[in-house]
């Protein structure tokens, strides 16, 4: 079975940003053999943990889609950049290769629709129902199952020259 | 003709500011300012909701140091009880305060300075960054992030996340410690404090190296404000309040933190949302003070933790006659002897045994309708009062954060590098970062200051009086 690290990412006091959390917590507790970290926001520090990992699975809400989307990432420098609070998916992807010369077999973003984060604990029905597709969604993966939202994807290099 | 040059956003701090450099008729720079220009107004906010509820949203005023708020939101809240909390509790409270200091100063050093000082101030800035540091040595880029880790583990063990954990409260602390997580962070031990001492290695190198720049790096006198202990040592979670004079005098002692009113005072100007503290009896913007890691170790009479007393000692010697380090370049050094006691005090905590104790809160009900609570956050002093009512309710909140109260210094700081850089004809991407690098010396927070996040590309403009844009330089 490919090792998989679930990071949900989020802020759970501001509505429907915390879907990457509430979902990732779900899946700590209901799917057989998944690995979850849950972040307020992407740190460096987790490059480190990635690297120990075949696929790792990011989820963060999004206010781009009306629906479920998966997309494949690949390392980016130029978007690590673009903060020094948090790091974006691609750049930790890209500080996981420069620091420890690996990168996950295969690594991808889940973004759940998110459609409002004024300040509350509490998701959007609509948010919340993405939330529980998005749980389903990752079990497929997990278990290699066809999933309707996962393309075809890219597999980048597992080590850097 | 006059004109000014606009660099917005200022890049790796936190948060959004810009700098402007005016100019006068023959080129020279006449005055520099640093603007913050992003408002989230906390303090409003908060107002209605109950005291219980302020450890936790406080510390969402910041990723970078919400232990920090946590902490001193608690101690308001221990003020409101009146109450002293456990031996236990303190203990464990201060031990997640020096994991604050470990991320917090780790980052700032490794991540956001060190691309400056390993790769140079007129390195292409599309390679100083993380990438062009590990590009140059990875090795001292991994440890960098790996001391910012061990920092986040403490967080992470002791309050179950990273980030915004709700652990500490009015009265105490949720959890008591257990062995077997007390005995996983000994283990980190070892290897952080030899990452530090790495790092003050290759600090000396660059001290070394950047002789020529670094006397004017806000290089001015000005008050120190902290907190110390009883006893004068350097302080970070109790203690009370020092002011020092930029010749070394202590010019007031043992305030008590509840006072802070009768002695710090609040400004505003119109071209920024951050206030500018000052120090009421010498008025504004005489009163200006610097607080944080320079300060703290310019103040303190020793350090009890042996290897940073040793660099403290170091430190003091370069003051000369004046007593006090005056140089905000070397706030460098002293976030990294800070780092060192953080790191051996985190280890003489975790081997006392009281540390495992079980009684770590004490309740009680609401009864005084006012609390403060003060600590040294990374970067500096940070005051929480609050207002309730007999439920508890927020009638009023006032913050006071570090960085705001370096406000006047930093604009001091980007004043004199502009003077020594620019003549109003010749503006390099490397003088510009010299004066970014001015204000990274503090490690700003504006997130927290304004009660903002994000970062944009920089972008520097030459205006003319007729406000027309006549050079511009973009990253």
């Amino acid at each position: 079975m490919t090792r998989t690290l679930i990071i949900g990412f989020g802020n759970t006091l501001r509505g429907d940003d915390g879907a990457g959390v509430r979902a990732a917590e779900r899946i700590a507790a209901e799917v057989p053999g998944a690995e979850v970290q849950t972040a307020q926001e992407l740190q460096p520090e987790l490059a480190e943990l990635m690297s120990a990992y075949q696929r790792v699975v990011f989820i963060d809400a999004s206010l781009r889609t009306t629906t479920l989307v998966v997309t494949p990432l690949e390392p980016s420098v130029v978007s690590s950049l673009s903060g020094t609070h948090a790091v974006t998916p691609e750049g930790l992807l890209a500080l996981c290769g420069a620091l420890y010369r690996v990168l996950p077999r295969q690594t991808m973003l889940i973004e759940i629709p998110a459609f409002a984060c004024a300040l509350g604990e509490s998701m959007t029905e609509a948010t919340a129902r993405m939330v529980d597709r998005c749980v389903a969604c990752v079990a497929d993966i997990l278990a290699g199952r066809p999933t309707p939202e996962l393309p075809l994807t890219s597999s980048p290099p597992s080590s850097i020259a | 003709m006059p004109k000014t040059i606009t660099i917005a956003p200022v890049t790796r701090i936190e948060g959004h500011a810009k700098i402007t450099i005016h100019l006068d008729d023959r080129g020279n720079v006449s005055d520099a300012r640093f603007h913050v220009n992003e408002f989230r107004g906390f303090e409003k906010f908060c107002e209605g909701r109950l005291m219980w509820e302020m450890g936790g949203i406080t510390s969402r005023i910041c990723g970078i140091c919400p232990t920090s708020h946590l902490i001193t939101s608690a101690k308001a809240g221990d003020d409101i009880l009146a109450v002293s909390i456990p031996v236990t509790a303190e203990k464990l409270r201060r031990l997640i305060t020096l994991a604050q200091w470990i991320q917090s100063h780790a980052l700032s050093f490794f991540h956001l300075s060190s691309p400056d000082f390993l790769l140079g101030f007129d390195a292409d800035p599309a390679t100083r960054n993380i990438f062009g540091l590990i590009a140059k040595d990875r090795e001292f880029a991994r440890r960098g992030i790996r001391l910012r880790k061990f920092g986040q583990e403490i967080i992470e063990v002791l309050g179950s996340r990273r980030i915004h954990t709700p652990w500490a409260v009015a009265g105490g602390v949720r959890e008591p410690f257990e062995q077997a997580k007390r005995d996983y962070l000994l283990a980190w031990i070892p290897e952080a404090k030899e990452t530090v001492l790495l790092a003050l290695r290759a600090l000396a190198t660059i001290h070394a190296t950047y002789e020529r720049d670094i006397p004017n790096f806000g290089n001015f006198r000005s008050l120190f404000v902290g907190l110390v202990a009883d006893d004068g040592a350097l302080e970070y979670y109790d203690g009370k309040l020092r002011i020092m004079d930029g010749g070394g005098n202590v010019i007031a002692d043992k305030l008590d933190p509840h006072e802070y009113t009768q002695h710090f005072g609040e400004a505003t100007e119109d071209w920024s949302y951050l206030k500018f503290p000052f120090y009421k009896p010498l008025g504004y913007p005489k009163g200006m003070y610097r607080v944080g890691p320079l300060a703290r170790v310019n103040i303190c009479d020793y350090i009890d933790t042996p290897l940073a007393e040793a660099e403290r000692k170091t430190f003091k010697a370069m003051a000369g006659d004046a007593e006090a380090v005056n140089n905000s370049f070397y706030f460098h050094y002293a976030r990294l002897i800070e780092l060192l006691f953080a790191v051996e005090k985190t280890e003489m905590l975790l081997n006392d045994p009281a540390i495992l104790g079980t009684n770590v809160r004490s309740k009680a009900m609401i009864n005084r309708s006012t609390g403060i609570g003060v600590s040294e956050a990374p970067r500096g002093t940070l005051f929480h009062q609050y207002w309730v009512d007999e439920n508890g309710v927020l009638q009023k909140v006032n913050l006071i954060i570090a960085t705001a109260q370096n406000n006047l210094a930093m604009n001091r700081t980007v004043r004199q590098l502009a003077m020594q850089y620019i003549d109003g004809t010749t503006i390099t991407e490397g003088i510009l970062n010299r004066i970014e690098a001015g204000i990274r010396c503090f490690d700003p927070c504006l997130s927290c200051s304004t009660h903002a996040a994000g970062q944009m590309p920089l972008l520097l403009q030459l205006i003319d009086a007729g406000n027309r844009v006549v050079s511009e330089v973009r990253r």
